[in-house]
């Protein structure tokens, strides 16, 4: 009890801290992350008091550009997530509770959605459209997203749909719509809200594919991929430019997803705790 | 059978096959049988137990009772209304007459919800009371079950099996039903529950003059609720009678194994325990002829009864069977010779443990 307690705690600390940083961080660190200081003084500096976490190679304050990166990624993900989740989820319960035919022809659109190479759409995408604001960028993302949620969501909807509880519900005479909202959304939260983690890491990771490529969020906005990838070249020289933004990514996506974890084992119809 | 005036549900030839199989690869293999041919009435206010092993149909036959499950063919008619007749909004608002009580006190409550909502849903679907109305109902139906009013608050994962069975005994009643499907409603409970649960169902069938088609997978249960007893095997009913002849003198073989198993609680009786060799083939692949023969101890059986599928046929006044090998029957000896019959029928009767057969 005590120990995943402690794990959800934790989770929660490190991800305010990180939510936090990126809604006040701007503030308290007043330094224009996109001013470019003197290239030959200033460009590629270690740590230091005036720049605590050095400089990149345009002589830009890392912290800064960290901080409005954290802006940008954690609302991008949160953004590309909900629309994926949004639209997974409807198309599965929907596809779980209709006819065969019906069921088969909305899972023909997510195997084909599965089948074809997602950074190949946006590529595609981001070509035809040019440079998309990072909102629609993340909304594309979710839209080419949610593919893989809607199976998971079907498959346990499903099961949900035949289970003992949701007969009950039916045999009272309940319509399918009561006993999807009632009976059976409230019980694939849990599966939308863990793949829905899912899809926040791969859109905050995606979007740093996209960087590579130049087609991510436009130049010179940061974004934590946008961050890793302007380090890249520099990585034997200036090792934090790139490692910064990735443990960023990495304890966002942990702490995300224990959390996302221990709320769902933690909420009252769960919980282990004996029976008052 | 019953009197046709007083049989609340009344079932014809209902069947339902499942297709299995079938794919890229594979041909689809012969459907699955799990309910072939069964035929019953219950008239109002009667508990008719419904016994069989796990894969003998049992449950999909009283699935089907309720239209939660499409016959393959045959009628389900409740209360004069042919049910396969109504469009599925008539079909919903005739749900509040009929209700059903699962096996699992786990899987049939939903963990989200408190056990208030739970037996309130019913109330709110029906409009049968909204608002404080339809919480002071809900009080009263936890009472009704023997569980506290204001446990209503509380989710199900704070009760034990017993106490949730109660909840969905709770919602069952919350609509007022005529007629209630009990599935195994006390399998999954401690003995010492068991009884409890037992005893509150014969209290709310006094109160509210309920229909129960009761199904179990032993007679042992049966004994103090049923009136009658049907007792099933790979998708048929075998036997159908009284509970008492059911119990004093069981006439199909398979029943006499059923009723051989249940514990006498004399220790100065010997049960005489009738031990059936094998497992119940598969529905999938079912034996030729007469479904039991495989497994049947009766001192005539023959090669016809492995080519010919016996008729459930009456025996006695009111006293159902399916077995030909069990006289009188209306398959002819001349009929079971020329299917390879070799012993002529002959009453089969073991000399059961309780010795309460007539003498």
């Amino acid at each position: 009890m005590s120990a995943p307690l402690r794990r959800v705690q934790v989770a929660a600390v490190v991800l305010g801290a990180v939510v936090l940083a990126a809604i006040i961080g701007p503030w308290l660190w007043h330094v224009d992350p996109n001013a470019v200081g003197p290239l030959a003084t200033a460009a590629g500096l270690p740590p230091s008091a005036a720049h605590p976490l050095g400089t990149d190679e345009n002589a830009r304050d890392v912290l800064a550009r960290l901080l409005a990166g954290a802006r940008i990624s954690l609302a991008f993900g949160l953004l590309a997530a909900s629309v994926a989740a949004v639209v997974g989820a409807a198309v599965g319960i929907l596809a779980a509770l209709s006819r065969p035919w019906v069921d088969r022809a909305y899972m023909s659109v997510v195997d084909l959605g599965l089948a074809i190479p997602r950074l190949l759409v946006l590529i595609i995408v981001t070509a035809g459209f040019g440079r998309l604001p990072w909102g629609w960028l993340a909304v594309t993302m979710g839209v080419t997203g949610w593919f893989g949620l809607a199976r998971l969501v079907r498959a346990r909807t499903r099961e949900l749909a035949s289970g003992d509880f949701s007969v009950a519900a039916f045999a009272l005479g309940a319509p399918t719509w009561r006993v999807a909202a009632r009976h059976l959304l409230p019980n694939v939260t849990g599966t939308i809200t863990a793949a829905a983690v899912l899809a926040f890491a791969n859109a905050i990771t995606l979007e740093a594919a996209l960087s590579f490529i130049g087609q991510g969020v436009a130049i010179p906005t940061a974004s934590w991929g946008s961050l890793i990838n302007e380090g890249r070249a520099q990585l034997g020289v200036t090792p934090w430019l790139t490692v910064l933004p990735a443990i960023a990514i990495a304890i966002t996506v942990v702490a995300a997803g224990a959390l996302a974890d221990g709320v769902e084992r933690g909420a009252p119809w769960r919980s282990t705790g004996g029976a008052a | 059978m019953s009197d046709a005036s007083t049989a609340l549900v009344r079932a014809r030839d209902l069947t339902r096959h499942f297709a299995v199989g079938g794919g890229l690869f594979r041909k689809p293999s012969n459907p699955i049988r799990a309910v072939d041919g069964v035929s019953l009435d219950i008239a109002r206010g009667e508990t008719l137990a419904l016994v069989g092993e796990s894969g003998s149909g049992k449950t999909t036959t009283g699935r089907m009772l309720l239209h939660l499950e499409r016959p393959t063919s045959g009628t389900v008619t409740f209360d004069g209304t042919d049910l396969a007749s109504l469009d599925a909004k008539s079909m919903r608002a005739l749900r509040r007459r009929m209700q059903l009580v699962f096996q699992d006190p786990f899987g049939s409550l939903n963990p989200r919800m408190t056990i208030g909502d739970t037996v309130k849903e019913g109330l709110l679907i029906h409009h049968l009371a909204e608002g404080a109305a339809a919480d002071a109902r809900t009080r009263a139906l936890l009472d009704e079950v023997g569980l506290r009013p204001e446990w209503a608050d509380r989710y199900p994962h704070e009760f034990s099996g017993g106490q949730r069975q109660r909840v969905g005994i709770a919602r069952a009643l919350s609509v007022g039903p005529d007629f209630i499907v009990l599935d195994e409603p006390v399998s999954a409970l401690d003995v010492s529950v068991q009884a409890q649960v037992i005893n509150l169902l014969m209290e709310l069938q006094r109160q509210r003059s309920l229909t129960y088609l009761f199904i179990a997978h032993d007679l042992s249960v049966v004994e103090h609720m049923a009136d009658r007893v049907a007792v099933m095997y790979l998708g048929r009913i075998v036997e159908l009678a009284t509970r008492d002849a059911i119990f004093a003198e069981p006439l199909h073989p398979y029943t006499q194994a059923l009723r051989s198993a249940v514990p006498v609680a004399d220790p100065n009786v010997r049960a005489r325990r009738i031990v059936l060799a094998g497992e119940p083939p598969s529905p999938a692949n079912p034996p030729s002829g007469c479904p039991f023969h495989p497994r049947c101890h009766h001192p005539a059986k023959d090669e016809s009864c492995a080519r010919l599928v016996p008729p459930l046929e009456e025996k006695a006044p009111g006293r159902l069977v399916a077995c030909f090998k069990q006289p009188p029957s209306s398959v002819s000896w001349e009929a079971q010779q020329a299917a390879g019959g070799t012993r002529a029928p002959t009453l089969h009767l073991p000399v059961l443990a309780t010795d309460a057969r007539p003498a």
